[in-house]
């Protein structure tokens, strides 16, 4: 009876199902009626806010990493390795 | 042969009853000539370049998040250009080309990693370690700590602490953060890069962020 109350609410996950979708959530990979009960979750559990408040900052400083950037020369130093390589007779 | 070609726009603004003609010139990708493969087949230079051109941003990329030598790096790309080349009879076009490229490269930096000697890998056991614990009713067992990134380290210490972290994870683990994370590529990109599931790739994406909350936490919390 508890249980199917609960469905009802959209509050049957525990922290460990809920945990178990965070990933997918973050994605946007939930279907709307688990996002709902994700999100049910979230406003009842303040652990579970704080732990996704922290992996979202923990994606969001991996985004601010600033990407490699090749050396300006490095398209030249390939083309002329291509045609050197490609133009060597095949064993 | 470069592709190109020019778009011409008029556009009429109401305000000024006046036509504006734009003119704007727009670089095809070589992917966009329907025998770029034929073309690269035969080794068509102008293809050639364009293909090095376009592709080498990315590739160099996704290979110097992994490895951190420059030296190594630049012969990886090269490396990776030559062996597409070399078997681009065996792309079935089932990917962008350039997700079947980085792939290749991937595969590349993967041995380049094996051949060096690392004493301070994860493994999975470490791993395990760092994901949070519940009980038996599925409730947490720990009150996370309260931890705001905006006021601990400085933002660039984070970042140095977090590469540090993503070095010594499992090569799976590294990889799709790599792919993912830092280098935002699409779930299914990365995921047929890699040649696992999209549901696989979750799996270890969240397994690898969840370390990498816990280290970054600990280490941020403890200075």
């Amino acid at each position: 009876m508890i249980q199917t109350l609960k469905y009802w609410l959209g509050i049957n996950l525990n922290c460990k199902e809920a945990h178990q979708f965070l990933t997918d959530y973050v994605e946007n990979a939930l279907d709307e009626d688990l996002k709902w009960r994700f999100e049910q979750h979230m406003r009842l559990c303040r652990n579970c806010r704080v732990y996704l408040a922290q992996y979202k900052a923990v994606i969001a400083l991996l985004h601010d990493t600033a990407p490699p950037k090749p050396q300006p020369e490095l398209v030249a130093h390939t083309l002329s390795f291509l045609k050197n390589e490609l133009n060597k007779p095949t064993s | 042969m470069v592709f190109r070609r020019h778009i011409l726009w008029l556009v009429y603004s109401q305000t000024t009853s006046t036509l504006t003609l734009i003119f704007l010139r727009v670089t095809k990708s070589y992917t966009e000539n329907p025998n770029y493969l034929e073309l690269l087949r035969q080794r068509d230079e102008g293809i050639l370049t364009q293909m090095v051109l376009e592709e080498t941003p990315k590739l160099y990329r996704c290979i110097a998040r992994l490895v951190r030598d420059p030296d190594e790096v630049q012969n990886l790309v090269q490396e990776t250009f030559l062996q597409a080349l070399r078997k681009v009879e065996n792309f079935r076009g089932e990917s962008l080309f350039s997700t079947w490229l980085c792939a290749i490269g991937i595969n590349l930096a993967r041995a380049s990693l094996r051949r060096s000697i690392r004493t301070d890998l994860m493994d999975e056991a470490d791993i395990e370690v760092l994901q949070p614990r519940f009980d038996e009713q599925g409730h947490a067992i720990a009150e996370y700590p309260l931890w705001n990134p905006e006021r601990g380290l400085i933002r660039k210490e984070q970042i140095r602490i977090l590469y540090e972290a993503i070095e010594r994870l499992p090569e799976d683990y590294c990889l799709a953060i790599t792919l993912r994370d830092l280098e935002e590529l699409p779930m299914d990109e990365v995921a047929r890069m890699l040649e696992i599931t999209e549901g696989n790739l979750r799996v270890r994406l969240h397994r690898a962020r969840n370390a990498l909350r816990n280290l970054l936490i600990h280490y941020d919390t403890n200075t």
